[in-house]
């Protein structure tokens, strides 16, 4: 099967004057002119307008765009005891920051974090919705912990946090979840620490879900990671920064999906449908076995919203001629 | 003991600036009105920083929506992409460099000229760095990051230059992103050489260092050639930065940041003097700058001005 696939955020405003609710209203909060709560009503109205957004660039596997998440490491732990938000920290090679999580005892979730924003998409997408997570191990490269708390340990904490908030998602009817662990590739030695923690998070949504292990900003070329080890029922390659994952995917287990990151969410170059095609081309066979997502390689926040709708469309042109010239369905 | 002061950049901009802005960009109103707008805000910040006795004082960058975009949409071979997200609610116009930069003129003299003539004491002229500006832009043009690099810091070299001309004694480079690529710090170095390489033995060269990981970087970024170095500390309780402090060379003055600037609540004078209080042991005292981790832009006005007040106090 292929499908086209949003990877995790879109962003949040755009250049028009009504795309830019988002931040004026924020704006207004700061000033004591809007309450918290009206901000969060613009942020529903604006996560609600980026399902749909997507849907009209017909992209068959949407995400609500992480729109209300503080940050791509400081989000998830909002509903958590034991963390505090610590000192700003890069997202990777990124221009975006975030607080990095600061440990200050054992971890713990306290309330459901993303499960609200998921009822919501899924009464705009009830068929198509994407749930997304970040992964433990990467949050525990970030965080801040004494010295005495055990990196490894404190992964396998924040991955029972995230189980809990996995299967209350899939109680509200997420049917597919993808966990984010870029870390992999710059640290492969992390796989087998990936391989235990986000294994029991993917369990949590129960038998029949579709499950994406998230990978980029690099390959997972190293001879250290065991592909088959990894859990989930696809995995999330980076074709656009990771040149070595191309020949992986002559590698890859049996049976297992692929979420291909085939569009630069870093840049504002817009690659066309038919130049990622030619690149997929010399793959022909083996990714016409798999059940494989194609989209950008990273969450679109990066780049600015018609930009971001422009790749998303290039991925559904991608599709389509995948679809007419393999005969490959969707 | 008292310590000195200064400032990293900007300040709030009050809502009567922010009001001219937007009429402005409607075209309801002229340049020439814009810039008495802007004029009427550099004052006020002056007054209030001359008013808490701050040791240097900056403008304010109330000409600025963002230092890296307002400096890049004024060369040739750049364009505006769009809003991406920055952190939080904060918002950049990103932009794209599309040809061979170069320069049409100064960009921050005439606003500097302007505060130096109303300020009663020296005003430190504040400017992105080359390898930030290219980390802050997309590059469609250069072969490679390096190449853009270099490219941007003959633009920057020439505006320090022009700086030093018009009488500036303090000029600070701002390279947030230093520590984003760690392999890529000894070229930055380069660049910054390079770019300050005019004023050298004239005016104090300034490096602010943003919010770069200390405790993994503190060591490379402190042999950053300039005269001094500023880094945040606040925000993430000071992992790292007494590291850093350590490995600056005894010759450069060194600029902690004591309150955060991101975060809307305003410190003691008390949490500010520990704070100052694991550093002041570390560089010698005429060396050590007391200031906040970055700019006040994000702020609202009130607690820019209590996060100041508390710290000038803390630290006299």
């Amino acid at each position: 099967m292929i499908r086209s696939a949003t990877h995790s955020s879109y962003p949040r405003i755009g250049d028009g004057a009504w795309d830019q609710q988002l931040r004026r209203t924020a704006r207004e909060r700061d000033r004591g002119l809007a309450t918290e709560t009206e901000l969060r009503a613009v942020e529903d109205e604006v996560a609600s307008l980026v399902v749909a957004e997507q849907a009209r660039a017909f992209v068959d596997l949407v995400t609500d765009g992480l729109v209300r998440w503080s940050g791509p490491f400081s989000h998830l732990p909002r509903g958590w005891d034991g963390v505090e938000q610590g000192g700003l920290a890069r997202w990777f090679e990124t221009g975006l920051y975030d607080r990095r999580p600061a440990v200050t005892g054992p971890v713990s979730r306290r309330e459901a974090v993303v499960v609200r924003d998921a009822r919501l998409a899924l009464e705009v997408r009830p068929k198509a919705l994407k749930a997304v997570l970040p992964g433990p191990v990467t949050l525990a490269h970030v965080a801040r912990r004494d010295a005495g708390v055990d990196r490894e340990e404190l992964a396998g904490q924040f991955a029972a946090a995230l189980a809990a908030e996995a299967a209350e998602l899939a109680a509200a009817g997420v049917r597919v979840l993808q966990v984010d662990e870029p870390i992999l590739c710059r640290e492969p030695a992390s796989a087998a620490a990936v391989a235990r923690c986000v294994g029991p998070v993917f369990e949590a949504m129960g038998t029949g879900a579709t499950t994406i292990l998230s990978t980029y900003f690099g390959d997972l070329a190293s001879p250290g990671i065991d592909l088959a080890s990894l859990p989930g029922t696809h995995l999330g390659l980076d074709m656009v920064h990771g040149p070595g994952n191309w020949p992986l995917l002559t590698k890859l287990p049996e049976g297992r999906g692929v979420h291909l990151g085939l569009f630069d969410a870093r840049t504002v170059r817009i690659e066309s449908s038919d130049e990622v095609f030619e690149r997929m081309v010399p793959y022909r066979e083996i990714l016409m076995e798999r059940d494989v997502m194609v989209g950008p390689q990273c969450g679109l926040e990066l780049i600015p919203r018609d930009y971001a709708f422009d790749k998303l469309l290039q991925a559904r042109y991608l599709k389509e001629r995948l679809e007419r010239e393999w005969q490959w369905r969707s | 003991m008292a310590f000195l002061t200064t400032t990293i950049g900007s300040f709030p901009k009050p809502p009567a600036l922010h009001e001219a802005r937007r009429r402005y960009a409607e075209g309801a109103i002229e340049a020439a009105a814009l810039r008495e707008v802007e004029n009427e805000a550099t004052l006020r910040a002056l007054r209030f920083q001359e008013d808490l006795g701050l040791d240097l004082l900056v403008d304010g960058e109330m000409d600025r929506a963002d230092p890296i975009t307002t400096f890049a949409e004024r060369l040739s071979g750049v364009e505006i992409a769009g809003w991406v997200r920055a952190y939080g609610d904060r918002y950049v116009r990103k932009p794209r460099i599309v040809g061979p930069v170069a320069r049409a003129g100064a960009s921050t003299v005439e606003r500097f000229r302007y505060a130096r003539g109303a300020a009663s004491r020296e005003v430190k002229a504040v400017l992105p760095g080359p390898y930030s500006l290219v980390d802050g832009s997309y590059d469609d043009h250069y072969p490679s990051r390096r190449a853009a690099c270099t490219a941007l810091a003959e633009i920057v070299r020439e505006e320090v230059r022009d700086l030093a001309a018009a009488g500036a004694t303090d000029i600070q480079i701002d390279e947030p992103a230093a520590g984003a690529r760690p392999d890529e710090i000894a070229w930055m170095h380069e660049l910054i050489e390079r770019v300050g390489e005019p004023v050298r033995g004239r005016a104090r060269l300034w490096v602010y260092l943003g919010y770069a990981d200390l405790d993994a970087l503190g060591e490379a970024l402190a042999a950053t050639p300039a005269d001094g170095l500023l880094v945040a500390g606040a925000h993430c309780g000071y992992a790292g930065v007494e590291r850093f402090a350590r490995a600056v060379p005894a010759n450069r003055f060194v600029g902690i940041g004591v309150v955060d600037t991101l975060r809307p609540s305003v410190e003691s004078e008390g949490e500010i003097r520990d704070r100052i209080a694991r550093v002041r042991d570390l560089v010698a005292p005429d060396r050590l700058w007391i200031v906040p981790d970055g700019g006040f832009r994000a702020l609202r006005p009130d607690a820019a001005r209590a996060k100041l007040s508390a710290m000038v106090r803390a630290a006299k």
